[in-house]
């Protein structure tokens, strides 16, 4: 025993006034005290011993709550209290040491006779109850008599049989010893099972139908529920080809209830329609797309979850090219850079995509009182390991996305160049080379087009532009049938559209201003990372560096695709989905943003 | 229970429970947490539709069945946390259900905008719709059938034909708790997501095959309802004979696929009779149920408006007995002197038993002595935020003519219940009185349908309370029983209870009951201090 005993604690945070009837007004605020005096720290043994109290209060007033959430109140006599508490964390307990399959409503009436109550104590360093046995049960014969002086009903609750085997579970789980118990009520009581962690992520599509973040959201989300966590995905929309993806990588998409007249992403801000009891442990947010999002949920809905932060771009870098805009891009991206901060603010951990944004990140979150620390996740290069040979058929076509607003943004005028030149310097007027832009807007192709011939400047090079989509196949058939992907963003947060090629086995050149190419730089051996990473200075030099190796890869097809398939092997080994799921996971367990129940 | 809850509408800052449904027979319209007749209505529909769901499906009717024997027979004390353990794995079936559905009766934007500060109900809504399918492409009519087809379906598992075989007795927590697969909102979760898919290709076949859609012409957000009787229906029987069951199938085919077995319609009807007959078999040797399992005429849809309580206050108001030389120096307390109408006293008549319910710490009365006749003071407010009921109390044996007879200079209304008339003593002593007012605390339509019967014709005038509670009266005289004046208060939802039951007795039951001033002036005395004393109005006795 430490100090007072339970009844003792609960008697001393029980402040509601008892009545002229000798009745006290129970509510949330008094569990939740009498919890707090118990020194419960297990968010998850709290939770369930909650559950187990409620439905004891259910039975004493004999009458359900029905809600678990909101308002509910019940006046019963103060001196049950004790009892009911010891009882719901003795049920606890027991279920915990491994008794799953006898209800806790049972063992919740069951427990008062099999322990002495007053006896009963949790040690606060580990939220361990310990109880003495009220008699012993050692032997057959003992059960039996102690069954026999069980009250009818719960006789038929709990068969002599499934008494034998109660004892025995506890035994097995070293938490009965002679006439003594004691046990953590972790994990979770409510279900009896281990506490899988339930993570929340908030996205705008499965699909990646509008680039990059929405891909690594869909990815990484399968990724976690590969590694017993229970995920959901949140989007404003899916379809069922969307819903069947996502349920055979064990996620679940839920749909956020749309209202009438206000945009699709107002929705995301919802109670999500999560099954009943299922509480996420964990909201993932990405960046200014739903880390608004993400932080309404869980500060309105979940506010006991953890929220984790996701950057997938830097404003200060990005904003300044993109040419389109009427405001001032400094201002803008000032704004936004704020914005991230602002958002960052309140979650557990940031979680910057790449080393890149990792390295921008945890400079500007130093500085920021409030921001939790940074951790880097590099995504996973292991999603296919389908081989790769050069295209048959001509033209030969090279590979870039971006739309036209975006083209100084993604390099897309040093792109159209570099092939250009490289056509030029092959020296065969009738090789033919395509440039496939996809992600154009509808409306823009045209325009599209003229500008990339005109960057391209030879005759040699056709151009076309290709609508978004939304269409997982037609992405990696882009991929599939270019021989070259081209990625010479003039800043880039990560680039996964780099990694998607590399992971196809498609030959990259990946801009040395992007996270991608710094993680190549890591990880590859500098004779290939220096020929797949090339360095965007925003002067003249770049068309000429780029054309350079742009000519070969064209001129040594199969050279090129085999570096691709070691570069990819190297990259799939040294950073998988798997691996980036379980250090993200880590990191919550451990160091980078304790008490997350993960 | 399924208690169900404000988190925003409510007067105060505090959250209150706004209605509730016991998981048996029985469910409670809290008008004090009310603000306005819409609120009221909707909460009033919600808890009818938990108490409709309960009654009409495998898993329901087990929970209730289960929880009303384990009050009535100590014996059966084991299927008290049967009963809660079956309801708490209904919960949300039951609230998706009762919400959904309750919104579609008021119109989904008015219902969401009477749920717009409560985040845990809109939720509920937003799933109901969810489980109907797009509302791009579909009108309500078939999305709200679709949702409650569905959500029945999860309340029928086929494991619930194997306890009814077993017999109620033999039901154990475990057959109803988790991890067992089949409870309704395990399943419902499991199917949540892609439910709402489900229906495209059977909505498309009933357009076309019906594109009249069996008379409704309302469109995504709402009905359309033919005010035609026969329309009506013809709109009905459409829905029964072939909405429901086509999409029943689809729900059963969908559900099968995901290895999870529900009742048919045979096999509905099978389980409902092995459930009434273990029922029957257990409870006290008068009780009945009925378990209404045909078609029926709108006119003839039982309603249970008896079964709603309207709960006045969250508490009982405490009482102050007065004593007979007491009463002299307190006179004005007990003095009633109401606008445009001459000051009077009001007496009760009132059975032991109620007065213990409405004042519980009046203390044991003993049920089994004759009614106490009291004169009734106007409560006050305590300090504590209470209420306080001064009564004077009646030597036993005092006749309520005696009592009128002693006030020469003041006339005295008098108060009493239907259950007060049942003993043929009560009922003479009421008789003697020049005039009387009763309180019908029996079910209105069963006191109506014995007065048709006994051919007598029976006037009626409804009168809209708009003051702290809105709630309807219904004030009824009967032809032969001029002294007689009946009182039954209703909330909007009951008080469709009288449309039924006009057209039914279209010959006996007639509108345009005369209320002179003095009965409205008695009547107006008595309603203030019903709302003020009393803390809740029933129709069903309580044991």
């Amino acid at each position: 025993m430490t100090g007072p005993g339970i009844a003792d604690r609960i008697a001393t945070a029980t402040t509601a006034a008892v009545d002229d009837a000798g009745l006290i007004r129970i509510d949330e605020a008094a569990v939740a005290a009498w919890l707090d005096a118990l020194h419960m720290t297990d968010p998850h043994a709290r939770a369930g011993t909650r559950q187990v109290l409620l439905e004891l209060l259910e039975e004493a007033v004999g009458a359900p709550l029905a809600m678990r959430v909101g308002a509910w109140e019940v006046s019963l006599p103060w001196q049950r209290m004790p009892g009911l508490v010891t009882s719901a964390l003795l049920a606890g307990a027991v279920t915990a040491a491994g008794v799953d399959d006898v209800p806790l409503i049972v063992l919740a009436a069951l427990v008062p006779l099999l322990f002495t109550v007053q006896s009963a104590d949790l040690q606060p360093e580990g939220d361990t109850v310990t109880a003495t046995l009220t008699s012993p049960l050692g032997t057959p014969d003992q059960r039996s008599a102690w069954w026999q002086r069980l009250p009818a009903d719960l006789r038929h609750e709990l068969t002599l049989q499934e008494l034998d085997g109660l004892v025995e579970r506890l035994e097995r789980a070293g938490a009965l010893r002679d006439d003594h118990f004691a046990h953590t009520v972790r994990p979770a009581p409510s279900t009896g099972m281990p506490h899988r962690p339930v993570i929340l992520a908030v996205a705008d599509e499965w699909f990646p139908a509008h680039g990059g973040v929405s891909s690594l959201n869909r990815r990484l989300c399968k990724a976690l529920a590969a590694e017993h966590t229970r995920v959901f995905c949140l989007v404003p929309a899916f379809t069922p080809e969307e819903f069947d993806d996502a349920r055979g990588a064990g996620v679940e998409l839920l749909r956020a209830a749309h209202l009438p007249g206000r945009p699709p992403r107002t929705a995301l801000m919802r109670r999500p329609p999560l099954p009943p009891g299922v509480v996420p442990d964990v909201v993932l947010g990405h960046s200014r797309l739903t880390g608004q999002e993400a932080k309404a949920v869980t500060e309105d809905h979940f506010p006991a979850a953890t929220r984790l932060h996701l950057v997938h771009m830097s404003p200060d870098e990005i904003e300044w090219f993109k040419v389109d805009r009427e405001d001032d891009a400094g201002e803008r991206a000032g704004n936004r850079t704020e914005l991230e901060l602002d958002l960052a603010r309140g979650a557990a951990l940031i979680v910057a995509i790449g080393p890149r944004l990792h390295a921008r990140f945890e400079r500007d979150a130093h500085a920021v009182p409030g921001v939790p620390p940074v951790h880097r996740l590099d995504p996973g290069f292991d999603a296919d390991d389908r081989d790769r040979e050069p295209t048959p058929g001509s033209p030969l076509q090279v590979l870039v996305t971006g739309r036209i607003e975006d083209a100084p943004l993604k390099g897309l005028d040093i792109a159209a160049q570099a092939v250009g030149r490289a056509v030029k310097l092959l020296g065969v007027p009738d090789l033919g080379v395509e440039i496939l832009v996809r992600g154009a807007p509808a409306g823009t192709t045209a325009e599209l087009r003229s500008a990339v011939l005109a960057w391209a400047g030879t005759a040699g090079v056709s151009a076309t532009p290709r609508l978004f989509t939304t269409d997982a196949e037609l992405l990696t058939a882009d991929l599939r049938r270019a021989v070259l992907l081209l990625m010479p963003s003039r800043a880039e947060g990560f680039g996964l559209v780099g990694l998607e090629a590399i992971e196809q086995g498609t030959p990259s050149l990946i801009s040395g201003n992007s996270g991608l190419g710094l993680l190549l730089r890591e990880v590859l051996p500098a004779r290939l990372a220096t020929q797949v990473v090339l360095p965007v200075r925003d002067d003249a030099l770049d068309a000429e560096v780029w054309g350079a190796a742009v000519f070969s890869v064209l001129r040594d097809l199969p050279g090129a695709f085999a570096t691709a398939a070691e570069i990819r092997a190297i990259m799939a080994r040294q950073r998988t989905w798997g691996g980036a799921a379980k250090q993200l996971l880590q990191a919550l367990r451990h160091g980078e943003a304790p008490d997350v129940p993960v | 229970m399924f208690r169900c809850e404000a988190a925003g509408y409510e007067v105060e800052a505090t959250k209150r429970v706004l209605g509730a449904f016991d998981g048996r027979d029985r469910r409670d319209l809290n008008v004090y947490a009310l603000p306005d007749r819409p609120s009221q209505l909707l909460v009033s529909m919600h808890e009818m539709l938990h108490h409709e769901l309960h009654w009409s499906t495998g898993w329901g009717l087990m929970a209730a069945m289960a929880g009303l024997l384990s009050e009535a027979d100590p014996g059966l004390g084991s299927l008290r946390r049967v009963a809660a353990a079956a309801n708490a794995a209904c919960r949300q079936v039951h609230e998706v259900f009762a919400t959904t559905i309750s919104c579609g009766v008021v119109g989904i934007e008015q219902g969401r905008r009477l749920l717009d500060e409560s985040p845990v109900y809109r939720a509920y809504l937003d799933e109901g719709l969810h489980l109907g399918g797009s509302a791009d492409r579909w009108p309500w009519q078939f999305r709200e059938s679709a949702a409650q087809v569905l959500l029945r379906a999860v309340m029928q598992p086929t494991q619930v034909a194997e306890f009814a075989e077993r017999g109620l007795e033999h039901l154990r927590v475990k057959d109803v708790s988790a991890p067992a697969a089949y409870r309704p909102d395990t399943v419902l979760a499991a199917v949540t997501a892609e439910a709402g898919m489900w229906w495209d290709t059977v909505f498309e076949e009933l357009a076309v095959e019906y594109p009249d859609r069996g008379g409704d012409r309302g469109g995504p957000w709402g009905r359309s309802l033919p005010d035609d009787p026969e329309a009506m229906e013809r709109l009905k029987a459409w829905e029964e004979t072939v909405l429901i069951p086509r999409l029943n199938a689809v729900a059963v085919h969908r559900l099968r696929g995901q290895g999870i077995e529900v009742l048919d319609e045979t096999g509905y009807l099978a389980t409902v009779d092995l459930l009434r007959r273990s029922f029957l078999s257990l409870a006290p040797p008068d009780w009945q149920v009925e378990v209404l399992t045909e078609q029926r005429r709108m006119t003839q849809e039982p309603l249970g408006a008896e079964r709603e309580s309207i709960v006045l206050h969250a508490t009982a108001a405490t009482v102050s007995i007065i004593d007979q030389d007491e009463l002299a120096e307190r006179s004005q307390e007990f003095l009633f002197d109401p606008p445009h109408s001459d000051p009077h006293v009001l007496a009760l008549y009132l059975p032991r038993p109620v007065l213990m319910r409405q004042f519980p710490r009046i203390g044991d009365l003993g049920a089994a002595g004759p009614p106490i006749l009291a004169l009734a003071g106007r409560p006050k407010r305590t300090g504590t935020g209470g209420r306080d009921v001064p009564l004077a109390l009646m030597k036993v044996g005092l006749r309520p003519r005696q009592l009128v007879e002693m006030f020469t200079s003041l006339p005295t209304v008098l108060l009493t219940t239907l259950t007060t008339t049942r003993e043929q003593d009560n009922q003479q002593a009421v008789l003697e009185l020049d005039r009387v007012y009763v309180l019908l605390d029996l079910p209105l339509s069963l006191q109506v349908n014995a007065w048709v019967t006994d051919g007598w014709t029976v006037r009626f005038r409804v009168l809209m309370l708009g003051t702290e509670h809105p709630l309807n009266l219904v004030v009824f005289e009967l032809d032969k029983l001029p002294s007689c004046c009946f009182l039954s208060y209703r909330g909007d939802a009951g008080f469709s209870e009288l449309t039924q039951l006009l057209d039914r007795h279209p010959d006996h039951l007639q509108p345009g009951l005369t209320v002179d001033t003095t009965t409205q002036a008695a009547i107006g005395s008595i309603t203030s201090w019903l709302m003020a004393a009393w803390w809740r109005i029933d129709e069903v006795e309580h044991g």
